[in-house]
């Protein structure tokens, strides 16, 4: 076995609505080892939540597609793996924290019945045992284990997110995919349910991907930084390299956009324009119209991918492998 | 819980009390004199002036009414059949068990079809069967279901010979009544479950289950249906008293002695306490299936079995969802 | 190292240089007009425009009715009675050997006019209490709502049914009784809408340029409410031709030998034995109009209100 847990392989997935095709991710290459946190850095409707739902096998069909790629798990092809095998991955090998808690528990069933539902699934024990578990893993993410039979419409946004949380982590699962579990927060609680995850995944030794556009968090806790845009992953890299060494325009730009306390701006520097239409991508460089730095190759020309420093890859025109062009 | 439920009952008296002027109002506009009709057209005007001094219908309009008010709660009486001279409570109460049988068995039926349909179409939406399954609600919501019932007497009992067409003590002989009525409320309920089943789907909860590794099954009934329940519920009350009244034509046709061929010949012979009492009897058994529904929904969703504990003055939510959905009702 | 940094500051630095461009491209698209695109969005329906088509041919056999069947509705031929459906008479005679077609033709005139009428009195009056009761509030509100909650906890057949037994029978009355039972309906949807928009800044507007109240109603919030109010009247249409239908079966509506389907249905009753097709024609005639209402009304609201469509 390798030491990359899960390894997405040029991974394509379109949605097919009436005449146009959405090209939500293109060929986007990640890898995830074990213990690992990976940052999964874009803009809204930059392909993060599509490449995650993807790996869960969760991409609804129709209209979502898998055009091609692998996702490999453990050595083993999730995207060939019948819907029943999927089932016994889901939940118990690979979880996911979904972005708004408001609405990704169920209203109508409790709390304790939605964790130990997933207990249940996985693992072999009796009714009790599972209720027990999860009354366990109640109090193992902060909340008393006598809220078990609560419904959702009584506990606050935090403390619905920490129920979430519990229910991704019931079967200790070997990767959690958490797809901005703080953004639908309050700021203070945003700090307390970060802190939270992370406490977590060293106790009970998992590897996470991180989605997020929030850089300050990246930070904070990933080990790997993949920042995506128009369905495609421009650079990747160790959390210093992305930091310390932007290389891709857009990324530079990225960070250009956040406010910074230690130096004295005049003015945010916003990313001019949106990103591309999906159903309408241009043949070169996805970036190519926002960019300030273009040459007339971005314009036809997709950029490949080069490694600038070892494990630090870059897709852009101005990069050459090893450096700058 | 409870409190709630008194405040509901509280709250029908002066619906019932509005239902008892209206009824009595429309009757006393009715043309025929009840004399006449009770003694004949040979009786004579000293008789019939006799007549309507013992039934009172040669007083004023509101003292007709509040004899009529008086004499109900503190008697139950309803009054008598002009044409049986029996008392109204007692021939309504022989009557009614067959009808909400009907009404109770269609209802069935139309759930049983409805939501099974209207599940299977929303979880496989733009397929094949979610197509006809579509246009047979439709037309089960388009055809009066009295011709329905024709066709299938003429289809099944004629023709096949199947069914009994008439009569309503055997179970054969319940089979065409209560398809016939569910039909079309089975096309309504179908088409409120659908749609109420893809808005459920959509939702991230759902996703949530699905991420769990649970099973597609689990996931449909045991996620998305109960939260889909709400609205299916109200229209399924709704259909109930609409079925109690729409059985007027399929009692008529299949020839059921319930409510609704009492009411209709009644109508026909202007025998008014008889139509005051039917109407008046429906209405109140249709106010408490609605409160029923009410009760039923604070099953269904914990958000509202919440809010009737914390403030009973609270009960926003069913009204509406009803008055939300209340366009999908027909006939 | 020092190489990356530099770049990334002429990054920062030279900016802006591409947004004109770019905002431009975007602002570049047509704007439809609003029926327009109401009916782009209807005719992406195929069954919704099947029941329009059939509609306006239901309603040119109605205007039409004495050019298709120019024998009338009651040229009885007593040799002919029970006739099956031939070339000559297409859906059959009935007991008095009148040609069925002709009657359904006929009969299309009848339903059409009870379901409009009924259904534009009871607008009428729904809107009109609706529109009182949503924005004065308060007890007339209070009082308005209880009366119309008493009307809609009777079921509505046996409503109607009681109220034309009261009126006695007649055209006019029918439609009367048919009508009544529904207004609630519209003055819920309006008396709702009222609430809804009554609070918004541009009546605020309205009122602080002195508008009247009546003129707030009608000008400004009225017109808010009038896609679920279109909607619901076109379903109503089918549900008063049923409704009317019904009575005219159990012989509370209208009476042979006017033409109403219904009537016609209740004629053949007794014969279904043996003719079936006294029954099935006239029939199928309700179930086709009431159909292509339902499948125009439903397009319509998917049409007016895209957010609703499933």
């Amino acid at each position: 076995m390798s030491d990359k847990l899960l390894e997405i392989k040029n991974l394509s997935i379109h949605y097919f609505a009436d005449k146009t095709v959405f090209k939500a991710v293109n060929g986007v290459n990640l890898s995830l080892e074990r213990g690992q946190t990976v940052g999964l850095v874009g803009e809204t409707g930059a392909g993060k939540t599509t490449t995650a739902l993807g790996v869960m096998g969760l991409i609804p069909s129709p209209p979502g597609k898998v055009v091609s790629g692998e996702i490999l798990f453990e050595d083993k092809d999730l995207l060939k793996m019948s819907a029943k095998e999927m089932r016994k991955v889901r939940g118990k090998k690979i979880s996911m924290i979904f972005q708004d808690p408001m609405t990704a528990l169920n209203p109508v069933l409790t709390v304790g019945d939605q964790i130990t539902e997933v207990i249940k699934l996985h693992e072999k024990c009796s009714s009790l045992e599972a209720a027990a578990k999860a009354k366990e893993m109640l109090e193992m993410v902060g909340i008393p284990a006598e809220r078990f039979s609560e419904y959702p419409h009584q506990f606050s946004g935090g403390m619905k997110q920490r129920v979430v949380i519990s229910i991704a982590l019931a079967c200790r699962p070997e990767v959690i995919i958490a797809d901005e579990p703080t953004t639908a927060l309050d700021v203070t609680i945003q700090a307390q349910v970060l802190e939270l995850m992370t406490k977590l995944k060293k106790e009970i030794q998992t590897s996470m991907i991180l989605i997020t556009h929030d850089l300050g968090v990246v930070a904070e806790i990933c080990d790997k930084v993949a920042i995506m845009y128009a369905g495609e992953i421009i650079e990747f890299g160790d959390l210093e390299a992305i930091y310390d060494n932007t290389a891709h325009p857009y990324t530079i730009r990225l960070f250009g956009a956040i406010p910074d306390l230690e130096k004295d701006v005049d003015r945010l520097e916003p990313i001019l324009g949106l990103m591309p239409d999906p159903s309408n991508l241009a043949p070169g460089c996805r970036f190519c119209p926002r960019c300030a730095n273009r040459k007339p190759i971005c314009e036809t020309t997709p950029p490949p991918e080069v490694e600038v420093t070892p494990g630090h890859m870059v897709k852009c025109h101005l990069y050459k492998e090893g450096g700058l062009a | 819980m409870s409190r709630y439920i008194l405040k509901r009952l509280l709250m029908m008296i002066p619906v019932v009390i509005g239902v008892i002027v209206l009824v009595f109002t429309i009757m006393y506009f009715t043309p025929g004199d009840p004399a006449e009709i009770m003694l004949g057209e040979s009786a004579t005007p000293e008789q019939l002036a006799a007549k309507r001094a013992e039934l009172g219908t040669d007083q004023p309009y509101l003292v007709q009414l509040g004899n009529y008010i008086k004499k109900l709660v503190l008697h139950g009486d309803l009054g008598t059949s002009y044409t049986t001279g029996q008392s109204v409570t007692s021939e309504i109460v022989a009557k009614f068990p067959t009808t909400f049988k009907l009404a109770f068995m269609s209802v069935v039926v139309a759930v049983f079809i409805g939501v099974t349909a209207g599940v299977i179409s929303a979880t496989k939406q733009y397929s094949i069967f979610d197509h006809v399954a579509r246009v047979v609600a439709l037309f089960g919501v388009s055809m009066p279901s009295f011709w329905l019932g024709l066709m299938s007497i003429i289809v099944f009992s004629v023709n096949l010979g199947w069914f009994p067409s008439s009569g309503f003590d055997k179970p054969i002989q319940w089979v065409l009544p209560s398809l016939t009525l569910g039909f079309a409320s089975a096309g309504t309920i179908m088409r409120m479950t659908r749609s109420s089943m893809l808005e459920v789907i959509r939702q991230d909860y759902i996703r949530t289950a699905r991420s769990k590794g649970q099973t597609e099954w689990v996931v449909i009934t045991k996620h998305a249906l109960k939260n889909a329940l709400i609205p299916i519920i109200t229209v399924a009350g709704i259909q109930f008293g609409g079925l109690l009244g729409g059985s007027v034509l399929t009692e008529t046709i299949f020839s059921i002695p319930g409510i609704g061929t009492l009411m209709v010949t009644a109508i026909k012979q202007r025998n008014g306490p008889i139509v005051q009492g039917s109407v008046l009897f429906t209405a109140v058994v249709f106010s408490f299936i609605n409160l029923a529904v009410d009760i039923l929904y604070s099953f269904v969703d914990p958000r509202i079995r919440s809010q009737y504990k914390s403030k009973p003055k609270a009960d926003k939510v069913p009204k509406a969802v009803k008055a939300g959905k209340a366009g999908e009702v027909s006939e | 190292m020092n190489n990356t940094v530099s770049f990334k500051e002429h990054i920062l630095k030279t900016g802006t240089a591409s947004v004109q461009e770019y905002s431009a491209e975007h602002d570049n698209y047509v704007r439809k007009s609003q029926l327009r695109e109401i009916w782009g969005r209807f005719c992406k329906n195929r069954v919704a425009l099947l029941g329009l088509i059939c509609l306006l041919l239901l309603i040119a056999m109605a205007l039409f009715a004495d050019v298709i069947a120019p024998e009338g509705y009651d040229n009885q031929d007593l040799y002919n009675k029970f006739a099956p459906p031939s070339a000559e008479h297409w859906f059959g005679t009935d007991n008095v050997g009148r040609d069925i077609f002709d009657r359904v033709v006929h009969g299309s005139r009848i339903s059409l006019t009870v379901g409009m009428i009924s259904v534009s009195i009871a607008a009428v009056v729904g809107i009109l209490l609706g529109s009182i009761a949503g924005y004065y509030g308060g007890r007339t509100d209070n009082i308005i709502m209880r009366i119309l909650d008493v009307f809609m906890s009777v079921p509505g057949i046996l409503l109607s049914l009681s109220i034309a037994a009261a009126l006695g029978p007649g055209l006019f009355n029918l439609m009367i009784a048919v009508g009544i039972g529904s207004v609630p309906g519209y003055a819920r949807i309006v008396r709702a809408s009222i609430l809804s928009v009554k609070e918004q800044e541009y009546i605020e507007a309205a009122h602080c340029i002195g508008c009247s109240n009546a003129r707030i109603i009608f000008r400004h919030v009225l017109p808010n409410c009038l896609a679920p109010i279109i909607v619901q009247a076109t379903l109503g249409v089918a549900s008063a031709i049923l409704v009317a239908s019904s009575m005219s079966f159990l012989g509370l509506g209208l009476e042979p030998p006017i033409p109403e389907w219904g009537a016609m249905l209740s004629v053949g009753r007794p014969y279904i034995r043996d003719y079936w097709h006294l029954v099935a024609f006239p029939g199928m005639a309700i179930m086709i109009t009431v159909f292509s209402l339902n499948v125009f009304g439903d397009g319509l609201r998917d049409a007016l209100d895209p957010r609703l469509k499933q």
